[in-house]
C-alpha cells in the first residue's frame, strides 16, 4: 500500500473512532409541560411529578439514552381515597419503592417515529418493554409523545380484579430542553 | 514506514476490543449492568481512538527523536494510562451503583495500554533514524 493510502485509512478511522468515542451527543432535562396518564375502565388518572435526563442524537441513535423517574406519591385519580390506596403496599408500595423509573437500552428510528426499547422498574419489578414516541422539536427544546400499555400484573400492582383492568393504557408527553 | 505503526494500532484496538468487550459484558450481566453509562461500543471506538493516536503519537517520537523515542513514549503511555483512572474515581455519577463503577471502569483503562506495548515491538523493531 502507498504512504497516501496508509495515511488517508489512519485518519479515516482516527476521525470516527474518535467521533463516535467521544463527542458528546446533545443532553436534554425533562420540562414542564409533561404528563404521565394512565387509562382504564377504573381508575384513570395522571401522574403530575417526574424527572429526568435525555441523551439524544437523531443522526446517533445508538448514544441516545432515556433515564426518567416518576414519583408515585403524585399520583391523582381524582379521587383522594384512590390516590392513598394506590400508594399502599398492595399497589404501587410507594414507602418501599417510591420512583417508577425507565431506563433506555436501545433507541431506534420506525418511519417518521422511534421505538424506545427500556427497562421500567415500578414496585422493585423490572421488565422489558418497548415505547413509541412521537418527536417534535421546537428550537431547543424536544418533545416526546406516545401510547403504550403497561400489564400492571407483570409489576404485581394490586391483584387481580373484575374492577380494575390489568392493562393500563399510557398516554404520555415528555418536554425537555436542552441543557 | 508508518504501515507498521498503523497495523500495530488496529491489531491492538482490536485485540483490546475482544478483551475489554468480553470483560464488559461479563461484568454487566453477572454483578451491574453500566451498559447505559458505559456501552460496550462505546469501549470498542475509545480503544481504536485511542490506539490510532498512540500509533501517531509513537511514530513522531521514533522520527523526532530517534533512539529515545521508544523510552519516551513508552514512559508517557504509562504515566498517562495511570493518570487516567482518575477520571472514573472523580466521575461521581448520578446513577445506580455509582460507587462501583470506578472498580469496574479501572481495569478497562489497562487493557490497551498493556497490549499495544506487549505488542509493539513486534512491530516496531527499528529506530527510524
Amino acid at each position: 500500500m502507498k504512504n497516501t493510502t496508509i495515511y488517508l485509512l489512519y485518519f479515516a478511522f482516527l476521525g470516527l473512532s474518535t467521533s463516535v468515542a467521544f463527542i458528546p451527543t446533545d443532553h436534554f432535562e425533562v420540562t414542564d409541560g409533561y404528563s404521565i396518564d394512565f387509562k382504564s375502565k377504573d381508575p384513570s388518572g395522571t401522574f403530575k411529578k417526574m424527572e429526568g435526563d435525555i441523551d439524544f442524537d437523531a443522526s446517533n441513535l445508538e448514544s441516545s439514552k432515556f433515564n426518567l423517574k416518576i414519583d408515585v406519591s403524585s399520583i391523582s385519580t381524582g379521587n383522594g381515597m384512590q390516590n392513598k390506596k394506590a400508594q399502599t403496599e398492595e399497589w404501587f408500595d410507594a414507602k418501599k419503592h417510591p420512583m417508577i423509573k425507565f431506563v433506555s437500552t436501545k433507541v431506534e428510528k420506525k418511519g417518521s417515529d422511534y421505538s424506545i426499547v427500556g427497562n421500567l422498574t415500578m414496585k422493585g419489578i423490572t421488565k422489558t418493554v418497548t415505547i413509541p414516541a412521537t418527536l417534535s422539536e421546537s428550537g431547543n427544546k424536544i418533545t416526546f409523545k406516545g401510547n403504550f400499555n403497561v400489564n400492571r400484573m407483570d409489576f404485581k400492582v394490586g391483584k387481580k380484579s373484575d374492577i380494575v383492568p390489568d392493562v393500563m393504557k399510557i398516554a404520555y408527553v415528555v418536554p425537555a430542553v436542552k441543557k | 514506514m508508518f504501515k507498521h505503526y498503523f497495523i500495530l494500532a488496529i491489531i491492538s484496538a482490536i485485540i483490546s476490543s475482544i478483551v475489554g468487550g468480553l470483560y464488559a459484558t461479563y461484568y454487566y450481566k453477572l454483578l451491574f449492568d453500566f451498559s447505559m453509562v458505559l456501552p460496550v461500543w462505546k469501549i470498542v471506538a475509545a480503544y481504536f481512538s485511542i490506539s490510532l493516536i498512540a500509533a501517531g503519537i509513537r511514530f513522531l517520537f521514533d522520527f523526532l527523536l530517534a533512539k529515545w523515542g521508544e523510552l519516551v513514549f513508552n514512559v508517557l503511555f504509562g504515566a498517562l494510562t495511570i493518570a487516567s483512572i482518575i477520571h472514573p474515581i472523580l466521575m461521581n455519577g448520578d446513577f445506580e451503583m455509582a460507587e462501583m463503577y470506578p472498580g469496574f471502569a479501572i481495569p478497562l483503562y489497562f487493557i490497551l495500554t498493556l497490549i499495544w506495548l506487549a505488542l509493539a515491538p513486534a512491530f516496531i523493531k527499528k529506530p527510524l533514524k
